[in-house]
């Protein structure tokens, strides 16, 4: 059996629901890491969605979007332009320097966040001398690093990735960024509790990453961590 | 017809189409709720659907359902990264968390002898509003299965089977469970990416 056989076997598996619960959280663990399994599990899904079909629609009790909306949005008004991107974006099109400004007048008038699910962090990954500038952004309410790339980027036919290193500990790897201006990353579960005095750092790797799970290339920019 | 231009399963509204729901999508992850509206109302009566077949259970597949569109709205700028069709990203979500709800529960108690229909091979109604030719895919392929195999699939997909309930019913061991289906998986994919 190759190995490719034997993950689309697993990602099936996974697809199916076959799998008790500790197997199929073990799976969506390594599923968040690797690629190549998350192609496996997106044509198991394409393929086997006709399927769905054969369900009947039913309509779920009205009271229910409202339950949902409240709990996404609670009672308060408009989204802030905390969470939306198009801010984000608009800082990237500023100078590092009003950005590092911003990310000083953020911490000392943090807004009341509209989802009390955790605090939210901002780095600024590379100083103005360093190969990558980037601005980091951790959204405790999904689980994710929004990153706005400032400038630089990945070397020929090389990629840049992205780890964190908390105080005393090895960096883990966050993903490899994509060669967007502006990328999501998936932060693994937990993980988002731990970010409080830790640093970001970008390497360089093969592309694809990283093939040994620690940074294997030169170290191109880092970054504390901030709390808003 | 959106069912021409997707392969996900099901009736929505026939008012939006798959490019809608893709643009709901797209805004939600700059957090426009009323994206996250629009997308409810369009999608929420399929979805809840595919829940409730696989729990059975209103009080729970209500439950599941918020987690669903918690999820949704969580995860939408996520969904451009990951390559699906916005219908079997939705779908994905919602059996993914059904089968979580149910994975943590005890066994089933009731047997599902009964409700396992390996005759219900039978399109119902909705399917004939998916593409011809996908259907006719799927379908060859799981012809090619002997009939108690695609009836596992089938009722993996939709009813939420796990390995341990279809190898109770079928009255094999474990194991040798798994390395049958995992035998028909494969032949399943050949013939799929034939």
């Amino acid at each position: 059996m190759t190995d490719r056989e034997g993950h689309s076997e697993e990602a099936a598996e996974y697809v199916l629901g076959l799998l008790t619960l500790e197997e199929r959280q073990a799976f969506a663990a390594r599923l968040a890491r690797d690629p190549a399994l998350q192609s496996e599990v997106r044509f198991w899904e394409e393929s086997l969605v006709t399927f769905a079909s054969e369900v009947a629609p039913v309509a779920p009790p009205a009271r229910l979007s409202a339950e949902i909306e409240a709990r996404l949005f609670g009672t308060s008004g408009k989204p802030g332009w905390w969470g939306n991107v198009n801010f984000w974006r608009g800082v990237s099109l500023a100078s590092l320097v009003a950005v590092a400004g911003l990310a000083f007048v953020l911490t000392q008038t943090p807004p009341a966040p509209d989802l009390a699910e955790g605090p939210r962090y901002i780095t600024q990954v590379g100083d103005a001398t360093a190969e990558v500038q980037l601005l980091a952004f951790y959204d405790p309410a999904r689980e994710h690093l929004q990153i706005t790339r400032a400038a630089g980027g990945a070397r020929a036919g090389r990629a840049l990735e992205l780890w964190v290193i908390a105080p005393g500990g090895a960096p883990l790897s966050l993903g490899v960024l994509p060669d967007s201006e502006k990328a999501s990353l998936n932060v693994p579960q937990g993980l988002g509790l731990q970010l409080s005095g830790a640093i970001l750092a970008i390497s360089d790797e093969p592309l694809g990453g990283s093939p040994t799970g620690a940074p294997t290339g030169d170290v191109l920019a880092t970054g504390a961590i901030t709390e808003l | 017809m959106i069912w021409n231009q997707t392969q996900a399963g099901g009736q929505i509204d026939p008012m939006s189409s798959i490019n809608d729901i893709e643009d709901w999508i797209g805004r939600m992850a700059l957090g426009d709720r009323a994206a996250f509206t629009s997308i409810y109302s369009a999608t929420s009566a399929k979805l809840f659907g595919v829940v409730l077949r696989i729990l059975n259970d209103r009080a729970e597949a209500e439950d599941v359902l918020q987690e669903v569109f918690v999820k949704i709205w969580r995860n939408a700028d996520r969904y451009a990264a990951g390559g699906y069709s916005p219908m079997t990203w939705l779908i994905a979500i919602a059996r993914n968390q059904a089968i979580d709800r149910i994975r943590a529960r005890k066994p089933r108690s009731e047997a599902i002898d009964e409700a396992f229909q390996l005759a219900d091979q039978t399109p119902g109604p909705e399917a004939q509003t998916i593409a011809a030719s996908e259907r006719r895919l799927i379908d060859g392929c799981l012809g090619e299965l002997d009939d108690a195999k695609a009836g596992a699939v089938r009722g993996a997909y939709l009813e939420g089977y796990s390995y341990e309930e279809l190898s109770a019913h079928f009255d094999v061991p474990l194991n040798t469970m798994r390395t049958w289906l995992r035998r028909s998986l494969m032949k399943l994919k050949e013939c799929l990416e034939r």
